[in-house]
């Protein structure tokens, strides 16, 4: 009896493990596939894409980085996403502190609003803001501001969410004994909420970074010009065209991802959970 | 009785205010507009004055073939993830909740697509999909398969655009189901044990049952990310061959800027709008009456 249980429980071990690496296998090859691609010329990528290159090119990452720039749009969409990031950190955890920590009335008919946002689908907006953003000099195409302002408020509600559940869990005889040791708001929120709530903080800009750096729709409508293209519009340029050389695109899909897997593997724990925590929220 | 303050109360306003004012003007304001101007006829150029069509939008919409195929498409993205991707990520939470000595390693690689900039994995599709030189292809034929013009086929495109739509997002839906398996309570696999249930005897009737919550949730997440879903399907296909794999979302795009029917774009953009909060008012209703 003991002895059969054993086996049968190795079955299902071994079933499973059998389908982890498959799947480790369906998840990383396409990559590797691509790194080799990034160092063929045309006719080793057509002729034997499998393989590994023969000679290894590196002057593809050079086209890709001095032809492509797209370095270039690798600081764009980094200097973008950490400016977006950090408005949104400051906005967002300002608004959770109200929600969270105060019984105002107004409180559920803002997260009313923001929770809204949240269901609601972003595309509808497009036609709208494009109209909107070339009436407003300020905000007119090719200037990072309207892409900063959009991606702040798309990143808002999921960073309300994290960071008010946080500081629902931080003890409110916190702020009374602060307002009696005569704190006014804005020291009581940045001089002791915020610092305690960093944990918190790290996530949702972990994430708003994240979507930031990869966003690619309205960055599409709102940038035309070559020199200001973020990572995604960069690279979509390659799209379709087939007669051009292989290799330096391959080497420009590598690099563009090259940030985000550093950064991935840094702040493994949080991406995933601070995805997920995001979305079943929403 | 902290809230008494005055000063205090104007803080608060204060702190809200920013982060609103931006959220409203971004976001709750185009949408609003957006249902405004679905009943207008524009060509974009921000001179020429908007028309009042009535509902000639909404008739263009609603008799063109190619808006009730985008329909069609998000069935198949539905169906894909129910059929595909929901069984895949499920195993993949089981595996990462084994102790494999590469668990961590497992882990990391199967969520390693989602957070990869979209436009870089779907144009790496693109290609590894190429007829003839592509990886499937070169594959497929090793195994003897017959060849397939993944995007180039009208017939195929969108199940490709799916496929890889599930490859990108297994990892993710796994951690959904990881939460849900770290949950269940340890003694009840461990009593499993003792009444001599096999691995997959325990993973039928203690975890299944167990996870309703967190398949509920991907249900949810699923079909209502489905009838808005953008990014995947412009990137490798732009909603071609001829707009076979066309989503509603990519037509509003299409519709609006390239063919310039800024109008026609905006009553897609109220469809999906009125589908969406449907949806989800629906799906939270069907999958909350199970509850009680």
């Amino acid at each position: 009896m003991e002895k059969s249980l054993k086996v049968r429980k190795g079955m299902s071990y071994w079933v499973l493990g059998l389908f982890a690496i498959i799947w480790a296998v369906i998840t990383l090859y396409p990559f590797i596939i691509t790194i080799f691609s990034s160092l063929k010329n045309n006719d080793e990528i057509f002729g034997s894409m499998l393989k590994l290159p023969s000679d290894p090119i590196w002057h593809n990452y050079y086209i890709a980085i001095h032809d492509a720039k797209i370095l270039r749009t690798i600081m764009n969409s980094v200097f973008l996403s950490v400016i977006s990031t950090i408005g949104m950190l400051l906005f967002g955890s300002m608004i959770a502190y109200v929600l969270s920590r105060t019984k105002h009335v107004y409180n559920k008919y803002v997260l009313g609003i923001f929770l809204a946002g949240i269901v609601l689908p972003i595309y509808a907006t497009l036609v709208p803001l494009m109209k909107l953003v070339s009436k407003i000099s300020f905000l007119r195409p090719n200037s990072f501001y309207t892409l900063m302002f959009i991606y702040i408020a798309i990143c808002l509600p999921e960073a309300i969410f994290i960071i008010s559940g946080y500081m629902k869990g931080i003890s409110k005889e916190l702020d009374e004994a602060a307002i009696i040791d005569g704190c006014n708001t804005p020291q009581l929120f940045f001089k002791i909420l915020l610092p305690i709530s960093v944990p918190a903080l790290a996530t949702s800009a972990i994430i708003a970074f994240l979507n930031c750096y990869n966003e690619m729709v309205f960055a599409l409508l709102f940038i035309t010009e070559k020199t200001m293209y973020t990572v995604s519009i960069g690279l979509l340029y390659f799209v379709g065209k087939k007669t051009v050389d292989m290799g330096p695109m391959f080497a420009a899909i590598i690099l563009a991802t090259l940030p985000m897997l550093i950064f991935y593997m840094f702040f493994q724990e949080r991406i995933q959970s601070g995805m997920v925590a995001g979305s079943v929220k929403g | 009785m902290i809230v008494g303050n005055t000063k205090q109360r104007r803080w608060d306003l204060a702190f809200i205010i920013p982060g609103l004012v931006l959220f409203v003007f971004f976001i709750i304001i185009p949408l609003c507009q957006s249902i405004f101007q679905s009943f207008y006829s524009w060509n974009g150029i921000s001179i020429s004055p908007m028309k009042y069509v009535g509902l000639k939008n909404y008739k263009y919409v609603f008799e063109n073939q190619d808006f009730w195929h985008s329909l069609g498409n998000v069935a198949w993205f539905m169906a894909g993830g129910f059929i595909v991707l929901m069984p895949i990520a499920f195993l993949l939470a089981l595996i990462i909740n084994k102790q494999y000595r590469l668990k961590r390693f497992f882990k990391t690689t199967y969520f390693m697509p989602v957070v990869l900039p979209l436009t870089a994995v779907g144009l790496m599709w693109v290609y590894l999909l190429f007829p003839a030189v592509g990886l499937v292809p070169v594959v497929m034929e090793w195994l003897h398969l017959p060849e397939i013009n993944f995007l180039g086929d009208p017939d195929w495109a969108i199940i490709s655009v799916v496929l890889v739509n599930e490859w990108t997002y297994a990892g993710f839906n796994m951690l959904i189901f990881s939460a849900g398996i770290v949950a269940i309570p340890e003694e009840l696999f461990e009593s499993g044990k003792i009444d001599g249930a096999s691995g997959w005897q325990q993973t039928r009737f203690i975890t299944l049952p167990m996870m309703k919550e967190y398949f509920k949730v991907f249900s949810i997440l699923c079909i209502t990310g489905c009838i808005k879903h953008f990014n995947l399907v412009f990137i490798m296909t732009g909603g071609g061959p001829n707009r076979a794999s066309e989503m509603p979302a990519t037509m509003l795009y299409n519709e609006a800027f390239v063919y310039k029917n800024f109008g026609v774009g905006n009553a897609i953009g109220v469809f999906l709008l009125v589908a969406g909060v449907t949806l989800s008012l629906l799906t939270n209703k069907i999958f909350s009456r199970g509850d009680d």
